[in-house]
């Protein structure tokens, strides 16, 4: 620093310049309001997902305790029990055959016929779809024979089981099985819970099983009850989906790649070579992502979930800067002398230019912590397989940049975000970015299920800072495969 | 000045007007040294306060001065504020300009609104150069990565700064202007 430099230094350190203050400070005032009201609306946010999750969770443990029809080993126990007074009812043991009935014919309460010595009458259901507000049946039926005789069972909605041969459960045994565990009342009416079923086989309201469903259910619980040895779940090895309680909660994790589809966009008419430069140098080197989520499923299939997930996106380019020097002049000098004898001198210089290409490689590495918040729907066409998809916003928590930037010519500079100086190009603040995901899920065990799910997630700002010149925003497309357990 | 930081960190408003009012003066000299006009100045010191206010969470008066951390971000913002419009200027290789070519005898009468309007007509490159080097303190490395530029090219913006103010106080002396 010379003297001319501390003089001014030293001169304009303390120099109070004249401001307009009122103006100014009403426009600081006016930007500071703005600020107040934005976490207003981030907060609403958040209580949203809140309610959400809260309504979840007091769904599971309200209605969870409700379950219309629920198969315990007392209530087995207790057929079992009258099963041995009366015997013969052996041959239900080969109900697992009853999981592939076949579709119940529309105005038909259940299949005409079942082999392996199950049968069931034909009962013309005046039900129909969705008819259940008619006139009840008069009676289902269940027979079955066996060595020790045929066993039958019928039920009638406002008398007992009349008669059962070779098997004699009581009315009670019978009603405590159709009915809700706790011994409430079903809002359909509690003894004649097989007869409610509509008979196309959709879901009743007050969640009794439909009957294709719930009839070998039932029959295979006999038999199981009959015969210990008899698992519950001969066929699939994984119980019906919609078993249990109303609301589930699961958890779950992942991971997968993607490929990062850039925008980025010159503000300024300036910018537009440096962008198209990069564009045109630029390389993907990796896209990768990884999360856990936690979320409460209802029986019909909707579900809601949240999670954290780290999303790291990894790029090369190069950026070639042609610089033009001076090197050097040329002087020229003439002399003009014309006819009259007039002397004129003229001068010029000839500049010599040298251009230099040089190319600077940048490696840049942004890594994005961030929290999806998702509904979705789920889709259960048998024990093993479902199809869902789920839509919602992941909201940024934070946002790093790495960068090393190797000058061909030199020693590479590294960049980190929290070390970077001022005019750091990116920003990290919470920002919300729409996402969907389908996939598919298969079932290891009533618990635990694998996935593999396509996932297009599209970021809500971009990550450059707002007073950059230059945008940059990115799309992620992707897939992931991950564990799924399910309470 | 304590009820002043505490009254700002609670986002009181007649506390942060207070603050305003007592920093805005000295914060535009800063600002008017960076920006070639006042319009521009004052662009630069209002969005600095409102990053000051927003920001006043994480002054620490442990650590410095308020006035010299309020400081900081006014010239942060006008680095800013100069990114976004001259992301390129010329570097000229070092050896053609001479090493330092300032005058040291220029005549010391210049008050403070000639030297702000001195370094106000330097080009926006010397100008943020010479303002980061000769009054900021900086070093060439420091500047090379706040501007995003080469170490070379700041070296030779200052020289090309210090050899315009030079001709600039000679021309001014010379009127009999200083």
């Amino acid at each position: 620093m010379n003297d001319f430099e501390k003089y001014t230094k030293d001169t304009l350190n303390d120099y109070p310049s004249p401001v307009d203050e009122t103006r100014l400070w009403g426009n600081i005032e006016q930007a500071l309001r703005e600020d107040k009201r934005r976490p207003v609306a981030f907060w609403i946010l958040w209580l949203g997902c809140g309610l959400l999750v809260a309504t979840g969770l007091a769904g599971y443990y309200w209605y969870g305790k409700n379950t219309p029809v629920t198969l315990t080993q007392p209530e087995k126990s207790i057929i079992a029990s009258d099963a041995a007074e009366g015997g013969g009812v052996n041959n239900l043991r080969t109900s697992d055959s009853l999981f592939s009935l076949p579709p119940t014919p529309k105005g038909k309460l259940i299949p005409d016929k079942v082999e392996n010595g199950v049968s069931f009458p034909e009962i013309n259901s005046p039900f129909g779809v969705g008819g259940r507000e008619k006139s009840p049946p008069q009676a289902l039926k269940l027979m079955a024979s066996g060595a020790g005789g045929g066993v039958e069972a019928q039920a009638g909605r406002q008398s007992p089981i009349p008669n059962i041969s070779g098997f004699s459960p009581s009315n009670e045994v019978l009603t405590t099985i159709l009915n809700p565990s706790d011994g409430s009342e079903p809002s359909n009416g509690a003894s004649t819970g097989i007869l409610l079923i509509p008979s196309d086989g959709s879901k009743p309201s007050d969640g009794a099983l439909p009957a294709p469903v719930f009839l070998p259910i039932l029959l295979q619980e006999l038999a199981a009850a009959n015969n210990p040895d008899i698992s519950s779940n001969t066929k699939t090895g994984c119980s019906d989906w919609s078993k249990g309680p109303a609301f589930k909660p699961y958890f779950g994790v992942y991971g997968g790649a993607q490929y990062p589809m850039k925008t980025l966009q010159a503000k300024e008419t300036e910018f537009e070579n440096i962008v198209a430069d990069r564009q045109e140098t630029e390389t993907i080197l990796e896209g990768i992502a990884a999360g856990a989520y936690f979320g409460v499923k209802h029986r019909s299939g909707v579900f809601a979930e949240g999670g954290l997930e780290y999303n790291r996106i990894n790029e090369r380019f190069d950026r070639t800067t042609l610089r033009t020097d001076t090197i050097g002049k040329i002087a020229v000098i003439g002399i003009i002398v014309n006819a009259p004898g007039d002397t004129t001198f003229i001068s010029d210089s000839i500049h010599i230019l040298q251009e230099t290409r040089s190319m600077k490689r940048t490696y840049n590495n942004y890594r994005f912590l961030q929290v999806p918040l998702a509904l979705g729907y789920e889709w259960q066409p048998n024990d093993r397989w479902s199809l869902y998809g789920k839509a919602g916003v992941a909201v940024n928590l934070g946002f790093q940049q790495k960068a090393e930037i190797v000058n061909l010519t030199g020693l590479p500079e590294k960049y980190v975000s929290e070390n970077a100086g001022p005019g750091y190009p990116f920003r990290s603040k919470i920002s919300l970015s729409p996402f969907v995901n389908a996939g598919a899920r298969f079932r290891l065990t009533d618990h635990l299920s694998v996935f593999g799910e396509m996932r297009y997630l599209h970021q809500g700002s971009e990550i450059t800072a707002d007073d950059y010149p230059v945008r940059q925003q990115y799309k992620l497309p992707g897939v992931n495969v991950g564990a799924h357990y399910q309470f | 000045m304590d009820n002043l930081i505490t009254g700002c960190k609670q986002k009181n408003p007649a506390r942060q007007r207070q603050l305003f009012g007592l920093f805005a003066p000295v914060m535009m000299t800063v600002a008017r040294r960076y920006a070639a006009t006042s319009d521009a100045a004052e662009d630069i010191l209002q969005e600095a306060f409102i990053k000051v206010f927003r920001a006043f969470d994480q002054f620490d008066e442990t650590k410095g001065a308020l006035e010299g951390w309020i400081r900081r971000i006014v010239v942060n913002t006008a680095i800013q504020h100069w990114r976004k419009r001259h992301k390129n200027f010329p570097a000229t290789p070092d050896e053609f300009l001479p090493e330092n070519p300032v005058a040291a005898e220029a005549d010391m009468l210049m008050d403070a609104e000639e030297l702000l309007q001195l370094i106000a007509d330097l080009p926006p490159g010397f100008r943020m150069v010479f303002n980061l080097y000769a009054i900021e303190g900086y070093s060439h490395a420091e500047i090379a990565g706040m501007l995003g530029i080469a170490e070379s090219a700041s070296r030779s913006q200052l020289a090309r700064a210090r050899k315009q103010l030079q001709a600039a106080v000679f021309s001014l002396q010379k009127n009999g202007m200083v």
